[in-house]
């Protein structure tokens, strides 16, 4: 078995909310809101998932594209501080093993009239994906928590 | 509630050992082999580890100086391929409190007779209870820990 070599990278993106942090952590926190939103491309759904939001619990769910999800997202949440800061690290898989390992970071500021939301993750990549398709992804990913926050 | 932060940071450190890609996994698989370098100073005494070195296995450690806090290492097990990788995640507790979470990747090259290791360290680090360049001592600390207990007469 020949491992590939691993990219290590860290990718900030930050966005701009009109609504108060706690609505922002909310959408985060609770299970339903989280699968409405966590999933890039309107066109990809997530077939299994587990959010269990408390320091040690499990956040997990298995996505792609519809009819055919090959993704696995598994980690466990770090470290909880109600509106204001959530840690998790765990792996991205696909069907062949391991992609990715990360550690994420989501801190929430109230600014202005809203929040400022600034994700910041360390990966590991093990396998063909790069920081410039997480930020892709991501990108997508927060386009839809934007939505849903206007909902 | 006021003094919350995070500061990202990552760290690599790159070591050559006399010792085959082999001999230095084993010295991070097995648990016997890693409590000869993996602990505090000698002045803290004897640590208290439990380690189960597989994908999702979890290894715990905790020491400190004798009437100090108690420093608590917790770290899990993300992805093995023997004698070449292991990516692991942990967090440090001084006491109840969580000063950092990391994410670690140690990769092994075999080097004309004797092992490259890369460390690679992308940490979050909360509320300034420590700072990157103290870890990054701290880790530097420990590889020559290890070298040591990589020399043959150990």
């Amino acid at each position: 078995m020949t491992a590939c070599k691993v990219v290590h990278d860290t990718i900030v993106i930050e966005r701009r909310f009109a609504v108060s942090p706690a609505r922002v952590f909310a959408a985060w926190s609770d299970p339903n809101a989280r699968d409405r939103w966590d999933v890039p491309g309107d066109d990809w759904v997530i077939a299994e998932s587990e959010h269990d939001f408390r320091v040690g619990g499990r956040e997990y769910s298995y996505f792609g594209p519809r009819g055919a999800p090959r993704y696995s997202g598994d980690g466990t949440y770090l470290r909880i501080i109600p509106d204001s800061l959530i840690v998790m690290a765990g792996t991205m898989s696909d069907e062949t093993g391991p992609m990715s390992a990360s550690l994420s970071t989501v801190e929430f500021q109230a600014g202005g009239p809203g929040t400022l939301m600034r994700y910041t993750e360390q990966s590991a990549f093990m396998g063909d994906e790069t920081a410039a398709m997480r930020i892709e992804g991501w990108t997508e990913i927060f386009d839809r928590l934007e939505v849903e926050l206007k909902g | 509630m006021s003094n919350r932060s995070v500061t990202h940071s990552t760290f690599v450190i790159e070591r050559r050992f006399d010792a085959s890609p082999a001999r230095v996994f084993n010295a991070f698989a097995d648990p016997q082999a890693k409590a000869r370098w993996f602990s505090g100073p000698p002045e803290w005494g004897p640590d208290i580890s439990e380690m189960d070195f597989r994908v999702g296995g979890r290894e715990t450690n905790r020491g400190g100086a004798p009437g100090g806090p108690v420093h608590s290492f917790d770290a899990t097990y993300q992805d093995i391929v023997p004698n070449e990788r292991i990516v692991f995640t942990y967090d440090m507790h001084l006491d109840d409190v969580r000063i950092s979470v990391s994410l670690t990747t140690i990769e092994l090259t075999p080097d004309a007779g004797g092992t490259r290791l890369k460390f690679t360290e992308q940490g979050a680090f909360l509320d300034a209870f420590d700072k990157p360049a103290l870890r990054e001592e701290g880790t530097k600390g420990l590889l020559d820990a290890l070298e040591a207990s990589l020399k043959p007469d150990h």
